[in-house]
């Protein structure tokens, strides 16, 4: 047997064993980043069916004998910024726009609940069943994004885990954007506690 | 004898898995019942006549609805709790998601109704919380049997599709398109926090190798996890969520266990469903 044969043998099996490395790192990563992304589409459903809900406030709350009309201006505004976000299909890999995304969102989160601290001081507009058939929504819909947000940062942190593993991260770079680090929502500060009714 | 410390190494690992599994859920294990007091709250004839109605509800429907009655959730949100609860239990059928809990909480003096995503255009928010704000004055009114049993009804009803009339802009939330990317009801779509197995693409070779050099690599794994076993006294916290998504734990297993005993004496056993926290909370 010749020595370089050998040699050349070895090196084709060394090659063979990269490669199929390469390919189960390449499928596993693609799996969990579908994941990602579907659950992203959860996230963004959650968050339309909110924006969804606020004509329909709005108009409720305006109904109402001189409700003063900056809350809901603020409300109809932030609505309209979350609206106007084209942010294409990549936000997880993108941290400017995923950051972007979120300031929307909270923006509107913040002006939404001060327009319910404000109801507060409508009794009329809370007795009707307009009004708590759309609060019921409202929480019910808060209460989404808070597990559906839960859900993507378990699922962004299973592929970042996996990602940023060795050798894992020497391949992942390879395949460009697509295999970046997906970003996490943050709590905002304060975001967590119900808003206060102080007099 | 190498074979047997590989085992006792695998044994040791299944066993941290689900100390971190227990852990990460405070909840409780599936009922094997479709109604459940753990608080005395109600009185066994209400329990027993609740669970045959909801059993036969779920062998003429196909919708499994539960009623669960425990003191309390602990320093755990309410929601918080019963969503991760609906997760464990899997109430409702795998890919329709079509279950519903009616949980009561009497030292916490709340009520909720989970409702999981295949259920959501039947009973949206608004109706949920309106069968809540009917049951609530009966519970205060110290009668939980006909608190429960009347709410149960009125679940039941809107499930038929029964809306109660004078209702006014309930169904909001359940109608027009959400996300760019659904493309359905959102029953046919639920998000699957486990990544499935990749499937397709990889030709049966390459499957062949590829359990050969996951055996080495488990192999490899084993040995490691010994290693840290001997360095590490206490099992790592905080690093539940690779553990979960990875590990097919003793807990899985005993669940699986515990579902086909369930099946074969009778009693509820989750069919696959997911919530994604739909419903209403309200407190008496």
């Amino acid at each position: 047997m010749n020595r370089g044969l050998i040699a050349i043998g070895g090196l084709i099996v060394v090659l063979a064993i990269v490669a199929m490395g390469l390919t189960g790192t390449y499928n596993r990563l693609v799996t969990l980043d579908q994941t990602v992304q579907s659950q992203w589409a959860q996230v963004e459903s959650v968050y339309q069916r909110r924006a969804d809900l606020i004509p329909n406030l709005v108009s409720t709350v305006k109904g109402a004998a001189n409700f003063e009309k900056s809350t809901y201006v603020a409300v109809a505004e932030a609505r309209s910024k979350v609206g106007q976000l084209n942010l294409g299909s990549g936000v997880p890999n993108d941290p400017a726009a995923f950051a972007k995304f979120q300031a929307a969102q909270d923006g509107l989160s913040s002006a939404l609940s001060r327009l319910l601290v404000v109801v507060e001081k409508y009794p009329d507009l809370k007795a009707t069943q307009n009004f708590s058939d759309l609060q019921a929504q409202l929480e019910g819909t808060e209460n989404r994004i808070a597990v559906e947000r839960m859900r993507f940062n378990r699922a962004a942190q299973t592929f970042n885990t996996t990602r940023d593993s060795f050798p894992t991260v020497l391949v992942a770079g390879l395949f460009g954007p697509r295999f970046n680090e997906k970003t996490y929502f943050k709590s905002q500060a304060g975001s967590e506690t119900a808003p206060q009714v102080k007099f | 004898m190498r074979a047997l410390g590989c085992a006792l190494a695998l044994l040791t690992f299944i066993g941290l898995a689900t100390a971190a599994n227990g852990a990460e859920v405070p909840v409780p294990r599936s009922p094997a019942h479709w109604a459940t007091d753990n608080a005395g709250f109600l009185s066994a004839q209400a329990v027993d006549a609740l669970d045959a109605r909801l059993r036969a509800y779920e062998s003429a429907s196909g919708h499994q609805v539960l009623v669960y009655v425990t003191p309390t959730t602990g320093d755990t949100p309410t929601e918080d709790w019963t969503v991760r609860t609906f997760a464990r239990w899997k109430v409702g059928r795998k890919g329709l998601d079509d279950g519903l809990v009616l949980f009561v909480f009497p030292a916490d003096r709340k009520v909720r109704i989970e409702v999981g995503y295949g259920l959501e255009q039947k009973i949206p928010d608004a109706t949920a919380a309106r069968i809540i704000r009917d049951i609530t004055p009966k519970l205060k009114a110290g009668d939980p049997d006909a608190a429960v049993t009347s709410g149960v009804d009125e679940i039941l009803r809107a499930l038929e599709g029964q809306t109660r009339a004078g209702g006014s802009g309930a169904p909001g939330a359940g109608s027009g398109a959400y996300g760019k990317n659904d493309e359905g009801p959102r029953g046919t779509m639920p998000p699957d926090p486990v990544p499935a197995p990749a499937d397709s693409g990889s030709s049966r070779l390459w499957d062949i190798v590829g359990v050969w050099i996951g055996v080495l690599i488990g192999l490899a794994v084993v040995v490691g996890i010994i290693v840290l076993i001997m360095k590490l006294p206490d099992p790592p916290k905080g690093a539940y969520i690779s553990s979960r998504s990875s590990g097919f734990g003793l807990w899985d297993v005993l669940n699986i266990v515990g579902s086909v005993a369930g099946v074969a004496a009778g009693g509820f056993s989750g069919g696959g469903g997911m919530s994604g926290g739909g419903g209403a909370t309200g407190s008496w």
